[in-house]
């Protein structure tokens, strides 16, 4: 998770030099692989009171940015990631139009998913991790 | 034949109509029960016990990495079978909605149609209306769209961190204490960009 800051190790590979064919791995603790790549929180909480334990709860599990953010901030990064809130987000559009690469993660179809090309256009990001 | 199932179709639309159900389970069903019954009878998720997985926190060993080619994603996962993965239901918010669903046959246009469901594919809403929170280049002041968005970075000044700010929307609460499991919870996040392995490339 993006917000644990555990000493938790977490296997990496990676081309060494960059760009080439060579793939080495190490093994980085997670804690210093959400700070150093994740940038990542909820800057809004919705429905604390169905979580286990609450706000509290909630609060301490997961990161928050108090400041919050406006659409244009997010142009300042380079990988945007976008995921289902309940239903489908409607972001999608905005970040596809930026010069922003989108990772994205969804179990929904959209009117135009058979015809956008994954990892020409977009990154993908599965569920199941 | 045709009259008599279009007679069941007549009573279940007017039962629908007539304001017996409340719009909300409130505690008498849920989505996801309604939902695997439309499953296959010999699939996964129609047997009577099911698994419940802990959020995955696979640690791949040295060995695996070093053994395995890794893969990349090559889709999202707008085809996962839940009928035949019922435990990934439980990381799903929508099955958790506590609006009651609808048994009869209605054609539904939708921006959004998730695996099983038969929704009839529109636009989404958000791509046609112009809104400083979704629409890239919108200028809220005068009113005009842009080309390029007035906060537009160049690539080389961008960050290289993985970004993302949203609510903590999930899903609904039918049944309640399952909201940590919901994808957004859940992605507190694990950045994978190979399933199989749980584990960062870069490249």
């Amino acid at each position: 998770m993006a917000s644990d800051m555990s000493r938790t190790n977490r296997t990496i590979v990676f081309a060494d030099p960059p760009g080439s064919t060579n793939y080495v791995y190490t093994k980085v603790p997670v804690a210093a692989l959400n700070e150093e790549i994740m940038d990542v929180a909820f800057v809004k909480v919705v429905d604390w009171y169905n979580f286990p334990g609450g706000l509290p709860a909630l609060i301490s599990a997961h990161r928050f940015d108090d400041d919050g953010v406006n659409l244009g901030d997010h142009w300042r990064h380079k990988y945007l990631v976008d995921v289902d809130g309940m239903g489908y987000s409607g972001r999608f559009f905005s970040f596809m139009e930026s010069d922003s690469a989108v990772v994205k993660s969804t179990v929904y179809r959209e009117f135009f998913s058979d015809w956008i090309q994954p990892w020409y256009v977009r990154t993908m990001f599965h569920p199941s991790a | 034949m045709y009259s008599y199932v279009s007679n069941m179709h007549a009573d279940g639309v007017y039962a629908e109509l007539s304001g017996m159900y409340s719009p909300d389970w409130r505690g008498e069903g849920n989505v996801w029960e309604a939902y695997r019954r439309t499953c296959d009878p010999g699939s996964p998720a129609r047997r009577l016990f099911s698994s419940f997985r802990a959020s995955s926190t696979s640690r791949t060993s040295q060995l695996t990495v070093r053994n395995q080619e890794f893969v990349f994603a090559r889709d999202v996962a707008g085809n996962y079978s839940f009928c035949q993965n019922p435990w990934a239901h439980y990381h799903q918010g929508h099955f958790f909605s506590d609006w009651r669903t609808i048994p009869v046959l209605f054609p539904v246009l939708s921006p959004a149609k998730a695996p099983g469901y038969a929704d009839i594919r529109i636009p989404s809403h958000y791509y046609y209306g112009q809104t400083r929170r979704y629409t890239y280049g919108y200028d809220p002041v005068n009113l005009v769209l842009k080309e390029v968005d007035h906060m537009e970075t160049p690539w080389e000044e961008k960050s290289d961190k993985i970004f993302w700010r949203g609510a903590s929307t999930g899903g609904g609460s039918s049944p309640p204490g399952f909201a940590a499991q919901y994808q957004r919870h859940r992605y507190g996040f694990a950045f994978v960009i190979c399933p199989a392995f749980g584990n960062i490339r870069y490249l």
